[in-house]
């Protein structure tokens, strides 16, 4: 083991979470078995949190397929104008200062978020576009963030960073591109560049 | 001679009890792994309440899942693998809900904030968890697997459902932010 390992076991030791409550315990070995094949029936409350929580999920898919249809049909940039920061905005206004990157792959969209609220307002908006054969994904991130894809049994991560000259420069583990050379990032296609301000 | 009660049943003899119907079988499975999977699901959600919530789903959902499990499929694998998406799936419920939940609190004017009073932490603690908060939960997933489960980088890819090579980058990068944050 190396003494980077060694030093990361040390720190991370840390990490723990105290000893288990043994009702709450109790309570999951309960709710597991009945799970398993008892038709005890759940508390009511607990089904109330479900439907809760199933009504959250169901809410904010609803509203990432009505976004991307807005994004797609009627925000749809005309030929010529390139990078469309309006899916971005939209996202931004739902998520402020959580948000971390907007990936559209067709007509799925992935949104990134911190788990806690940053200052992001300084960091210049970008638009990476990976192209494979008839397929187009668009990531919305900014400046200096970290983005990762996995798509298809491809996994990739890259850094955008926004030059002083207005390029834009694609990061990845070991290799910094420039676009548009023609370099491909993992198999894909790419192309980069910064967005314009989204009058609110 | 052992006492009966005292042989230590393989995982597989459990699991096909368990798939048999017999209840006894998964709830052994349920007391052998329940604490390794609630610290674990800790080490990604960083919340005490968060990680008994993640470990009891987990656990509902091996039991409804157990009958399918294929056989020759590790156990505890699998069972960490659950584990990661339910963890996963908390944290995208945790970011919209703390959206609302924000709002809520602004729009009341206050009052009293929820808490995690259980365990407070210590300053190094804190340090050390805002640290942690600071990785993705993908990098903590990681982290969690190699460094507190110890496994190899392929093992912990198998666990956490991504390439190998997936999992050795999240480490690097998850290291590279500890060893910044802490060190500084």
């Amino acid at each position: 083991m190396s003494n980077q390992d060694e030093w990361m076991k040390k720190v991370l030791a840390g990490v723990q979470a105290g000893p288990a409550d043994l009702r709450v315990k109790s309570e999951a070995r309960r709710r597991a078995l009945a799970a398993f094949g008892d038709d005890r029936p759940e508390p009511a409350q607990h089904a109330t949190v479900q439907a809760w929580m199933l009504i959250s999920t169901v809410t904010v898919a609803v509203a990432l397929v009505v976004l991307a249809v807005d994004a797609l049909l009627v925000h749809e940039p005309k030929p010529g104008v390139s990078g469309n920061p309006q899916l971005l905005a939209e996202m931004e206004r739902l998520f402020p200062r959580q948000l971390d990157a907007v990936i559209r792959d067709g007509d799925k969209v992935d949104v990134e978020l911190f788990e806690s609220p940053r200052d992001t307002a300084v960091d210049q908006r970008i638009l990476v576009t990976l192209y494979d054969k008839g397929r187009k994904i668009e990531v919305f991130t900014y400046s200096g963030h970290e983005v990762c894809l996995e798509r298809a049994g491809a996994h990739l991560c890259f850094t955008p960073l926004l030059t002083g000259d207005g390029a834009v420069l694609v990061v990845t583990d070991g290799s910094v591109m420039k676009s548009p050379n023609g370099a491909v990032l993992a198999g894909f296609q790419w192309s980069a560049q910064s967005l314009p301000e989204v009058p609110s | 001679m052992f006492p009966l009660d005292e042989i230590q049943l393989s995982d597989a003899l459990l699991v096909e009890r368990a798939r048999r119907g017999e209840k006894d079988g998964f709830e052994s499975l349920f007391d052998r792994y329940y604490e390794r999977i609630r610290q674990y699901a800790y080490r990604i959600v960083l919340e005490h309440h968060a990680a008994d919530d993640v470990a009891q789903e987990t656990f509902i959902r091996a039991a409804r899942k157990l009958p399918g499990l294929e056989q020759g499929v590790a156990f505890l694998s699998w069972l960490f693998t659950i584990a990661s998406n339910v963890a996963r799936d908390y944290l995208r419920r945790q970011q919209s809900q703390r959206a609302k939940a924000f709002a809520a609190y602004q729009e009341q004017g206050g009052g009293e904030r929820p808490s995690e009073s259980q365990c407070a932490p210590t300053n190094q603690q804190t340090r050390l968890l805002r640290a942690m908060q600071a990785l993705s939960p993908s990098q903590r997933e990681a982290v969690a697997l190699v460094y507190f489960e110890n496994c190899s980088h392929g093992e912990a890819a198998k666990r956490a459902g991504c390439a190998e090579s997936t999992i050795s980058w999240r480490v690097f990068l998850a290291k590279r932010t500890l060893k910044k944050l802490l060190t500084s």
